[in-house]
């Protein structure tokens, strides 16, 4: 299901312009159309034949969660030369992270849950030799497991929290779980992240926003927690003063298509709010950064501001550095043009969310839509918000991030990310698939080059292209030596007129290696 | 006065013509996994940082995105500084932002068009910094 309204409307505006610039009579005109009638054609018939200027719509096919055969070519990924990738497990189901203990063992998560409101059961798994897996831990129906990290003799592991709450859980090597924190507002959009561990033994992690912008609305809906959880909102982390801005939308959660609802932001749905409203903020919070000591104590803010702060890894200077993605084209406050970013952390920061985006105000025509101009949702703002390391592409879905540290891999000091790739059309239009790769990024200048994308005439899914290659990355870990990138391949998911279509048993996990020096 | 009118709009409806046909003659693809590392000189590093800055969101190493490829466009030096510095393209058309001196100098902008070309023109093992 292809759209060709942009099509249609860019060959509508230059007939127009034609009549009404020319100048000439109708009888005229009809001749110049007659004339041209035939280039007319041609034209529509390049452009629909050509994916440069076509916006990509969905893909097509029934919603469905079902395992299909997932070729796995590693000759179909193209990265720079002197590298070689091999797969080294398949047939997970939604891999999310990955982790090493301190014997060299290689650990994985399975989600447990994916978009599309799809539950299967948490795993942590131990990688074997032959690409077998044996189960080290399993969790409840409240995923997704989104991070996954090592420390001191156990795991530490991100729980979603999409039935209950967010967790940082704590895994013993025998399979013993112990929350570390717990009641996260991670029922939204967005999920409990992370986690982190820094050299003086805190641990961090991310905590995602209940919504795309602010205001909860029937895209929410879509989502399903809108449905399983009514009265969810974003919570502030600290004091806000609100400019009173409301939004009507649909209300799905009635049975009359026709009733209209009014919803303010930070405030659960069908709850409008009024100028100079204080919201009071609160620990734990929506779109931050959190840590506290490994061996337990309180939670602390550490930088706020964000929307989706997923990936986080510390770099070059011992810097926390993390990946955010940016906002979407949907919901009831929708910006467009919103790019995925890495941010480098300063702590005690606000990075912008709800009101600015790559530090830049969101009330310009820069990221207006058809729909309605965003505008202020903040009376005041707690910082100017800073600049990022680097803004990465419009729904790339910037995720998993490490740096490399040896100089036998290469690139060391820049960070490795994972770009899931996008979920147009339900994000907002594009003309190409975007992310569905592997970058480096230089932190210093904000260059990004790509690292490990799949062959082909155009970027995108290997499902898309019809081989075996990369599906949708979502994390990337450097061995403990530095030596060899881990790729951790989510699956299949497609996404349908229906919504999303995650695949079971489409994960995979990739190992990229330097085979000579250059 | 009707045949300026009927000349310019002629002249654009077949210069659109014309660059939506090339547009699609090739793939905008030159990252360094399928073409090669890219050389760069001093200017053209200057223009990549400009680039990463302000395009590589929308047209990710000049691929289709949000945006659309411009790798495979031919597009002009004169039409790409047009392009960056004003909003109405194609009679308005299009949603790209423009870009004013405060954003991007004159001086950037002659540094990002040269580092577009370039990426434009990237071929395999080609030292690309003499181009």
């Amino acid at each position: 299901m292809k759209d060709f309204s942009r099509t249609k409307t860019i060959f509508s505006l230059i007939g127009i312009f034609i009549y009404k610039g020319s100048g000439y009579t109708n009888q005229t005109m009809k001749k110049i159309y007659l004339l041209f009638k035939p280039h007319l054609l041609v034209l529509l018939c390049c452009l629909g034949l050509n994916s440069c200027w076509k916006l990509r719509g969905h893909y097509g096919g029934p919603k469905s969660f079902e395992p299909v055969e997932r070729l796995v070519r590693p000759t179909d990924v193209a990265l720079p030369t002197g590298y070689k990738i091999e797969a080294i497990a398949q047939g997970l189901t939604y891999p999310t992270a990955l982790t090493f203990d301190d014997n060299g063992d290689i650990y994985v998560t399975e989600a447990g849950y994916s978009y599309g409101e799809v539950w299967t059961q948490p795993r942590l798994l131990r990688l074997e030799t032959g690409g077998k897996t044996t189960i080290v831990a399993t969790g409840e129906e409240n995923g997704p497991w989104s991070g996954l990290t090592f420390f001191r003799d156990a795991f530490y592991v991100s729980e979603g929290g999409t039935k209950q709450s967010g967790r940082i859980l704590k895994i013993t090597r025998d399979g013993e779980v112990t929350p570390l924190v717990q009641n996260l507002p991670s029922s939204g959009d967005h999920f409990t992240t992370g986690p982190v561990i820094s050299p003086d033994g805190y641990l961090y992690f991310g905590q995602g926003t209940a919504t795309n912008s602010g205001v909860v609305g029937p895209d929410n809906y879509q989502f399903g927690w809108l449905k399983r959880n009514p009265d969810f909102h974003d919570i502030p982390c600290q004091d806000i003063t609100l400019t009173g801005q409301n939004f009507e939308s649909d209300n799905p959660l009635t049975p009359d298509t026709k009733d209209k609802t009014v919803t303010g932001p930070f405030s659960k749905f069908g709850t409008p709010a009024t100028a100079g409203q204080v919201i009071k903020g609160q620990l734990p919070c929506s779109g931050a950064i959190m840590r506290l000591p490994v061996a337990g104590g309180n939670l602390e803010l550490v930088a706020w501001g964000f929307r989706n702060p997923f990936g986080m890894a510390f770099g070059p200077g011992n810097t926390l550095f993390v990946t955010d993605n940016g906002y979407d084209t949907r919901g009831s406050r929708p910006i467009y043009g919103s790019g995925d970013y890495l941010w480098a952390i300063k702590p005690g920061t606000w990075y912008g969310w709800p009101d600015y985006s790559d530090g830049n105000p969101l009330n310009t025509s820069d990221y207006e839509t058809g729909k309605q101009d965003p505008k202020f949702i903040l009376a005041k703002h707690p910082n100017k918000p800073p600049k990022p390391a680097a803004t990465l592409g419009v729904h790339s879905s910037a995720n998993g991030l490490d740096f490399s540290t040896n100089t036998s891999f290469g690139h060391v000091g820049e960070a490795f990310i994972a770009e899931f790739g996008d979920q147009a059309p339900n994000v907002g239009r594009i003309y190409g698939p975007v992310g569905y790769k592997v970058v480096r990024v230089n932190p210093t200048n904000g260059v990004i080059q790509d690292f490990a994308v799949n062959k082909g005439r155009v970027n995108g899914p290997a499902s898309m292209q019809k081989h075996g290659g990369l599906e949708r990355p979502i994390a990337v870990q450097f061995d403990p030596n530095g030596e060899a990138l881990y790729v951790v391949d989510f699956g299949i998911m497609p996404i349908t007129e229906e919504g999303e279509s995650p695949r079971k048993g489409t994960g995979v996990v990739w190992k990229i290696t330097r085979e000579v020096n250059r | 006065m009707k045949n300026t009118y009927s000349l310019t709009g002629f002249s654009l409806f077949f210069g659109v013509a014309v660059i939506l046909l090339a547009a699609g003659c090739g793939s905008a693809r030159r990252s360094e996994p399928l073409r090669g590392p890219l050389t760069l000189n001093e200017q053209l590093q200057r223009g990549q940082i400009v680039f990463m800055n302000n395009c590589h969101k929308c047209h990710p190493g000049g691929e289709a995105g949000v945006g659309p490829s411009i790798n495979n466009v031919p597009l002009t030096k004169g039409i790409l500084k047009f392009r960056v510095r004003s909003k109405a393209f194609l009679l308005g058309l299009g949603r790209m932002p423009s870009f004013k001196k405060h954003e991007i100098s004159r001086q950037e902008l002659n540094d990002l068009v040269r580092y577009i070309k370039v990426l434009k023109k990237h071929k395999e093992d080609l030292p690309t910094a003499t181009l």
